[in-house]
């Protein structure tokens, strides 16, 4: 069993590879982890040369800006969960990040305010991207999941068939079981009351907490929390932990970043996929509750 | 004094810039602007799609009206994965089966393994093609010598992909360590550190030929090492602003993590002399990340401190004070302030954005193949051509050469002649 770990996307990724050929799991797993630095590169909206840095530059002219087919694979991704989550996961929210005092100040002012429309017109015939007026893009709800996928689809395609990844511990791929388990990865969720105890395998996970991170915007008003409301431009708090459970981990964190906004699941939640959310008044509830045990190794079943 | 600089070039220099003492207009506007393309697209055929040609597809698709319509990689899964990248891509496994089909292709990018090179340039050139060819040129000095002697005889564009010359941060730099900013050359360092192996995965099943193809750069009968796959961009960049060629080279190295079995060095050291009695010291580590990548260049007035998307300057305290420094903006080292260079400083200080120009906004190889394709679109100069290119790469072959056998190398002035 190796550890390895590399800083990115503003926290740490580390990755647990067990297996008896250590070379080759360091192989793998250096190239694994080389995938997220190369995402970092390319999504963080604080590297000047980033994908998404130029995007936010460049992308509101009057021409679309033209973009590889990963990238905009990406976005279209963004595009469906933003329907799908009824606009409570919303990367064009990095203005009105920026705007509440939760990202560094921009050189430019930066408006709350956007015309009404789509904020991302995409194109994939010639694929292509605009943005609308006064938004700028932000994939923090989504990028270390979709960072951790690609991982770990690197070290699957490798043979290794028992791993634990994480960024930041708050999205997570668990490929097989822990060494000593034959259920899985045992993970316990913090929350404001009560912990939750689940078990991972060959599964991902996305946790979003709006107690993780908060800021004044001024010194004179009090701290808010790090998850606006992309619908009301506020900072949302009646619900402190959202958990996802499900195949993708960028599906999983953008959907517990938009459950903390809603609250609990909509109707159209996707089936694939088990939400696990608190709030001080009513504990944890979980959908669908059919999930609601330890999952079982895709070997055992 | 500077050595590449007359004095009259420089005093033309210090007079051009003392009059606007008070503006950061004195700053060059190196802004990048992205190549002309009125006639149809720039049809191109990537030669290697591993993780360079993965990273030039990327930065391809930036430029309008170019299309990669050909992709050439002897293994199946990375060719299959880069024509889904380029989409529309056809792929080949043989470089020559791509030039035989696609005739009308007006460009190729070789970004194979180093010491492949050689043949496919040769071959690509009898085509007529015009090519970008990843540095370094080669791994042997005779293929440097044949690459340069084709290109000499083409009309075809020949460019090599020395990235620091086409970079608009070290572009802007050079004007500064080519006048009083920086004056008279004292010397410099560069460094390449970063903890990791070095080894990458062949697919599931694959043989040790297979493996050991994929890990070309730790073999060495065939690799520069260090020496040669990071240094020698490094070596470029010093070289091409202090305008002098190194008459010695020292190197050495050694295991000092990876006990895996290789025998390439994963840290080493290298130190350049110079006829001027100057000195370029050189270190890479794959057993310590620490400081990154990065070159240092130092002048009796000032130092320049480069990292590829940044760079700055730091005036000794008794360096005559500029009028655009007022507006500059700075950043701490310690104890040290650097001031930092900003492309396109003179737009973005007239609207008002100079912190908007820290930091670049694209990566080295982006400027790289831009320059590549205004050469062939607009009929600009290649920013480094097949003899630079080979030059650059000679002396990291000599480099490399002396790290493996623990030695100082006298350079003849002839071997760098191409």
């Amino acid at each position: 069993m190796i550890l390895l770990a590399a800083h990115a996307m503003g926290t740490r990724f580390e990755f647990v590879l067990c297996g008896e050929n250590t070379a080759h799991l360091r192989t793998l797993g250096e190239e694994a982890l080389r995938e997220i630095t190369l995402w970092h590169d390319r999504l963080s909206r604080f590297e000047p040369a980033s994908d998404i840095s130029r995007l936010n530059l460049s992308a509101h002219h009057e021409r679309p800006t033209r973009i590889d087919p990963e990238l905009f694979d990406l976005l279209h991704l963004c595009d469906q969960l933003h329907a799908h989550t009824h606009g409570a996961f919303d990367i064009s929210i990095g203005a009105l990040m920026q705007a509440r005092g939760l990202h560094p100040p921009a050189t430019q002012p930066q408006s709350t305010q956007r015309k009404p429309g789509p904020a991302l017109t995409l194109d994939r015939s010639i694929h292509t991207v605009r943005l609308a007026h006064g938004t700028s893009i932000d994939l923090g709800a989504i990028a270390k999941g979709f960072a951790l996928d690609r991982a770990a689809a690197i070290l699957r395609d490798g043979g290794i068939t028992q791993a634990l990844l994480h960024g930041g511990t708050s999205s997570v791929v668990a490929l097989g079981s822990a060494p000593d388990s034959a259920h899985g990865w045992p993970i316990t969720i913090r929350s404001d009351t009560e912990p939750l105890h689940i078990t991972l395998c060959d599964t991902a996970l996305g946790v979003s907490a709006p107690r993780g991170r908060s800021c004044s915007p001024s010194a004179s008003t009090a701290p808010i929390t790090h998850i606006l409301n992309p619908l009301t431009g506020e900072p949302v708090n009646h619900t402190d932990t959202a958990a996802i459970i499900g195949p993708s981990a960028a599906i999983c964190d953008a959907w517990s970043t938009a459950l903390v906004v809603l609250g609990s699941p909509p109707h159209n939640f996707p089936i694939e996929y088990t939400s696990h959310t608190h709030n001080r008044q009513v504990g944890w509830r979980t959908q669908p509750l059919a999930l609601a045990k330890p999952r079982l190794c895709l070997s055992e079943i | 004094m500077h050595p590449a600089l007359s004095p009259t070039t420089r005093r033309d220099f210090v007079l051009r810039t003392a009059g606007a003492l008070t503006a950061v207009a004195i700053l060059p506007d190196l802004s990048f602007a992205a190549p002309r393309m009125a006639d149809g697209p720039v049809t191109i055929g990537l030669i290697g799609a591993g993780r360079q040609g993965r990273l030039i597809i990327t930065e391809l698709a930036k430029f309008e009206n170019v299309k990669i319509v050909g992709i050439c990689d002897t293994d199946a899964s990375r060719r299959d994965s880069g024509s889904k990248r380029a989409a529309g891509a056809e792929a080949f496994a043989d470089h020559n089966a791509m030039l035989d089909k696609l005739k009308d292709l007006a460009a190729v990018i070789i970004a194979t393994p180093t010491h492949l090179h050689k043949q496919i340039a040769l071959d690509c050139l009898s085509a007529g093609k015009h090519i970008y060819c990843e540095a370094p040129l080669a791994n042997t000095i005779e293929d440097c010598k044949a690459i340069a002697a084709a290109a000499s005889t083409s009309k075809q564009i020949f460019a090599v992909g020395f990235e620091g010359r086409s970079n608009p941060v070290y572009k802007l730099a050079r004007t500064f360590f080519r006048s009083d900013a920086v004056r008279d050359f004292v010397g410099a360092e560069a460094q390449s550190f970063k903890k990791e192996t070095w080894r990458f995965p062949a697919p599931p099943g694959s043989d040790s030929t297979r493996e050991k193809a994929e890990n070309w750069r730790l073999d060495p009968e065939i690799s520069l090492g260090l020496a040669g796959e990071m240094g020698a961009q490094q070596f470029d960049v010093v070289h091409w602003y202090t305008d002098q060629a190194p008459t010695s080279v020292f190197g050495a190295g050694g295991i000092r993590m990876h006990s895996d079995g290789r025998t390439l060095a994963d840290s080493i050291h290298c130190d350049f002399g110079y006829d001027n009695g100057s000195r370029f010291a050189y270190a890479a580590s794959l057993a310590n990340s620490f400081g990154g990548r990065h070159e240092t260049l130092r002048g009796t007035n000032s130092a320049i401190k480069l990292a590829w998307s940044h760079g700055w300057l730091f005036k000794e305290a008794d360096a005559p004070t500029q009028g655009w420094e007022v507006y500059a903006n700075r950043q701490q080292f310690f104890n040290d302030e650097g001031i930092t260079l900003i492309a396109d400083a003179t737009k973005l200080a007239a609207q008002g954005n100079l912190k908007d120009g820290v930091g670049l906004p694209h990566k080295s190889l982006y400027y790289a193949l831009g320059d590549f394709l205004k050469s062939i679109t607009e009929a600009k100069p290649v920013a480094c051509s097949a003899a630079t290119g080979a030059r650059s790469t000679t002396i990291a072959i000599l480099a490399a050469k002396a790290v493996a056998e623990s030695t100082l190398i006298t350079i003849d002035p002839a071997t760098l002649k191409f």
